[in-house]
């Protein structure tokens, strides 16, 4: 074997963690929960047929206001107390709290492609890549509470962890080319996931923790459910 | 078929992973491999402060006794009703101080004005500072951005640079079962300035929502100035972890001490450089001490059943001295009002070396820290959740006759 490959095999796979930068971390955690919360506040109000019919789903302001709320500094600041009982979206969340705002306030069209989108046939990528995030979060879930025999969290901080991930993310693009991510916006996403996470480390530096939080897995299954349903 | 477009595409996103895959092993540290430190206690207080009949090199080793010389009760801060969860770390021999000691203070357990305090033990006057708060939630919750609801268990480590770190218990949207580990450090300063601290990030552990990590036990010094801190998990399971520090404070890696569901708080205890062993709290009905056992040093552990020794599902504290191990614990399968110093030197067979407290069922004894400082062995323990008591032993050995002594 060649001898300068050793210590990068060795590396790739016994790293130490690598962890982001606490300035930038900070405010990291504020714009992810804006964002999030926002893009919650406008699904709300797309749903709750009180809201709907006043049509506040076509208004930021309620959206705006809960951004804006979660950039409060401090203990009057919705990211203080959301931290403290959640600590910090993972970057897929963030990513899709974000397209989901910008598809509302930038595309016309985003009513009705929001109702078309729920009809239209399932993409096979997106649903592989749904499949895997339940899944990934069961074995997370599970190792959280030392049933696997062995550690997958503790895998998660080093290097291989990110390539493994990488290398599945680009999978549909090599496959079926732009127009697999085109068409599978929730692939897209997993793969700028893991493009943002290898060089910033957010949010824990912690590969798993930027492709999926307990928050957007308990989302997962509920989405999951509906297509479930609707097949 | 496979087109020449997919040969395209596979060839660049083979070199895009390959070359961020690269690029991310370059940006990161290969920990060499782990070896406890056995003489790490012998190095920490430094020779030109020992006692005229303890020397660093030959204290605990060979035949002698551990031999009460002072004890007594940390000051109180002013205004705290409790105090809880003492740590104890020896300070290098050009500081001024020789000893500090940290633990928990406020109205009670959990409650929302618990604070970490701090007393130093003064080389010169061998006495001790009044106690002050050094860790407010409040202010630690500015600096990371979010909020912590409660501070508990503190537990501290001289890194190989002489800087005092915090491991402190912060609890989020619950009780302990929601507990993280907050990691602050000494913030730079003259020797013998008092002590401030900066808080560095909430150590990240779990997939769900890193809660229900806590910290008790003290770190095991290695070779290359870094440590290995022993942490819990403990939300419906209990189960032992170990966390490995560089002499930065940077943390390394973490392995499972064991899978549980009843083990927690593990105090380890270096046999050889490679050989160790972990000592738990068991909070199941047996009323007996776990262990386990590691021959690679930390990488694997091994379960190794029960101590034959009694224990009330509570905390015990470990420290090494000279090949001399040492074991502080509650003798009892039930109750807390029992505590002992205990020695041993293959950490399996265990002497009573010292009754530290025996007294009426009731009254609490509990959560034992160990230090070895000037010469001497430190002890501390809660004592009725009200005050914190310590206790401080000379090592005299057998050729040595008592007057001798400081």
């Amino acid at each position: 074997m060649n001898l300068a490959f050793t210590p990068l095999w060795q590396t790739l796979w016994q790293g130490a963690p690598w962890l982001p930068a606490m300035e930038t971390l900070r405010l990291v955690r504020h714009g992810s929960w804006a964002l999030v919360c926002a893009a919650l506040v406008l699904a709300l109000c797309q749903r709750l047929p009180p809201l709907r019919a006043l049509h506040w789903h076509r208004r930021p302001w309620l959206a705006l206001a809960a951004a804006l709320w979660a950039w409060v500094p401090g203990v009057w600041g919705l990211a203080y107390w959301l931290g403290l009982a959640f600590q910090i979206p993972s970057v897929l969340a963030t990513l899709w709290a974000a397209t989901y705002l910008a598809d509302a306030f930038l595309s016309p069209q985003w009513q009705a492609s929001a109702f078309s989108a729920r009809a239209a046939p399932r993409r096979l990528w997106d649903r592989l890549g749904l499949a895997l995030l339940l899944v990934l979060g069961w074995l997370l879930l599970l190792d959280t509470f030392a049933l696997l025999p062995w550690s997958l969290y503790r895998l998660g901080f080093s290097p291989v962890a990110s390539v493994v991930l990488l290398l599945v993310a680009v999978l549909p693009g090599v496959v079926g080319g732009w127009t697999a991510w085109r068409s599978n916006r929730g692939v897209l996403l997993f793969l700028l996931a893991i493009l943002l996470f290898m060089p910033t480390r957010w949010p824990t530096g912690n590969v798993f923790d930027a492709v999926l939080d307990p928050g957007l897995w308990l989302f997962l299954h509920a989405l999951a459910w509906r297509r479930w349903r609707k097949s | 078929m496979f087109s020449l477009q997919a040969f395209w595409r596979a060839l660049l996103a083979g070199a895009l992973v390959a070359g961020l895959g690269v690029w991310d092993c370059t940006q990161r540290v290969l920990p060499s491999p782990a070896q406890a430190n056995l003489s790490a206690h012998s190095s920490a207080f430094g020779a030109t402060d020992l006692s005229p009949n303890a020397s660093a090199d030959r204290l605990g080793q060979g035949a002698g006794v551990w031999k009460l010389v002072d004890k007594g009760s940390l000051p109180i801060p002013d205004g705290a009703l409790a105090a809880h969860a003492s740590a104890l770390v020896a300070l290098p021999a050009n500081d001024p101080r020789s000893v500090l000691a940290f633990w928990f203070a406020g109205d009670r357990e959990s409650a929302p004005n618990v604070q970490i305090a701090m007393a130093e033990m003064d080389r010169a006057s061998d006495l001790w500072s009044p106690a002050r708060r050094v860790v407010d939630r409040w202010a630690v919750a500015d600096v990371l951005g979010f909020g912590l609801r409660r501070l508990g268990n503190p537990v501290a480590w001289l890194d190989g640079q002489g800087r005092v770190h915090l491991f402190v218990v912060a609890t989020g949207a619950g009780g302990w079962a929601a507990g993280r580990i907050v990691h602050l450090r000494q913030r730079p300063g003259a020797p013998g300035a008092p002590l401030e601290w900066e808080p560095l990030r909430m150590l990240q552990l779990s997939w769900l929502w890193n809660i229900s990590y806590l910290v008790r036990t003290a770190p095991m010094p290695l070779q290359d100035g870094g440590m290995v801190l022993p942490v819990y998990f403990e939300l419906a399971r209990k189960f032992p972890v170990g966390l490995r520090f560089d002499a930065q404070g940077q943390m390394l890696d973490l392995v499972r001490i064991g899978s549980g569901p009843h083990t927690l708080q593990p105090a380890l205890l270096p046999m050889d450089t490679q050989h160790w062993l972990a000592l738990m709290r068991d909070s199941s009905p047996a009323g007996r001490i776990r262990m386990a056992a590691t021959a690679d040093a930390g990488r694997n552990w091994q379960a190794l059943g029960d101590l034959p020794l009694e224990n009330p599902d509570s905390s015990v504290a470990t420290l090494s001295v000279g090949g001399q191990h040492l074991l502080v614990y509650n003798p009892l399968a039930q109750g807390r009002h029992k505590i002992r110093l205990a020695g041993s030197t293959d950490g399996l067979q265990w002497q009573t070396l010292h009754e530290l407290e025996d007294a009426a069922p009731g009254h609490e004894y509990s959560y034992p820290a160990m230090t070895v400082a000037d010469g001497s062995l430190w002890v501390s323990y809660t004592d009725q959740r009200k005050t914190i008591a310590w206790r401080r032993f000379a090592w005299v050995p057998a050729a040595a006759t008592a007057k001798d002594l400081p």
